[in-house]
């Protein structure tokens, strides 16, 4: 039986959530705006994704604070590895299970280098919009 | 109704009758339509309060805004230029304009006033990075750095 604590495996799956704010959808090749992989204030270490075998993506979605409504796009762990992306699982005492963070993406990553930091989320983003797995209603 | 909603209700419902720039006509330039769209999004951002994105945002900085206009509209004049697939503001308080054609991908970051960051990506994934700065118009620059001392 597989814990939350336990690293992530190449064959899993993991969701992230996406605001549902203006464009940060639209239909182009790329359809997911880098935007929706800024970090937030609030994410030092990390921007949050989920792992699908704790956690459904309607769940993500609904777990979100805005009342707009959320996006869940889902990602192949080993895609992520193979750009070298990190998943280090985070388990949080009062929120979703099987939360887990890309460091890479912190407000850290992004202000010690910009440019790597855009580049990489760019092509998260070019990953991301092969499968929105979770529309808001 | 969000931003985004009353932005696309201006394409879906337009006044009954009333087209005073031939915008819903057959022959307008569709690059001229898309870049008046992108405009409106981008003005848009003016009236985002905090907790625009019900996860506690901040607004965006009217000296943000201002910058990224003047910089859409020199864009705008270069006749060359196609109009931007999507402009974005970020919930850190960016402004991403968009370029998605032919495989490239290319987007300019305004993060503080009179400065764009340029991101180039070729259809094989080679990044190229540059900035642009530029002066603030002199009347702002005047009044900005002078304006306190005025009797």
């Amino acid at each position: 039986m597989k814990d939350e604590s336990d690293p992530v495996s190449p064959d899993e799956f993991i969701l992230r959530r996406i605001p549902n704010l203006p464009s940060y959808i639209k239909e182009l090749p790329i359809s997911v705006a880098r935007a929706a992989f800024s970090p937030t204030d609030d994410d030092v270490d990390g921007v949050s994704v989920y792992r699908e075998h704790f956690v459904t993506a309607k769940d993500v979605a609904e777990a979100g604070r805005s009342d707009m409504g959320y996006y869940v796009v889902r990602f192949k762990a080993e895609d992520l590895f193979n750009l070298g992306v990190s998943l280090v699982p985070n388990k949080q005492e009062d929120g979703l299970p099987g939360h887990t963070l890309i460091p890479e993406l912190s407000l850290i990553s992004k202000t010690q280098d910009k440019k790597k930091y855009k580049e990489l989320a760019l092509k998260i983003t070019k990953l991301a919009s092969n499968d929105i797995a979770f529309r808001p209603v | 109704m969000n931003i985004a909603q009353s932005v696309d209700s201006l394409w879906e419902e337009p006044v009954g009758g009333l087209d005073p720039l031939g915008l819903f006509s057959d022959d307008y330039d569709e690059k001229e339509v898309a870049w008046f769209k992108r405009r409106i999004e981008l003005e848009a951002f003016y009236n985002l309060e905090y907790d625009w994105d019900g996860e506690g945002a901040d607004p965006l900085s009217k000296g943000l805004i201002d910058s990224a206009i003047q910089y859409f509209k020199n864009l705008h004049s270069q006749k060359q230029t196609p109009p931007p697939s999507r402009i974005v503001a970020t919930q850190d308080g960016e402004i991403i304009i968009e370029w998605q054609y032919d495989a490239m991908y290319i987007e300019v970051t305004i993060s503080q006033p009179y400065l764009a960051e340029w991101m180039i990506v070729d259809p094989d994934g080679q990044a190229k990075h540059f900035d642009v700065s530029w002066m603030p118009p002199q009347s702002d620059y005047l009044w900005e750095n002078y304006g306190n001392h005025a009797a």
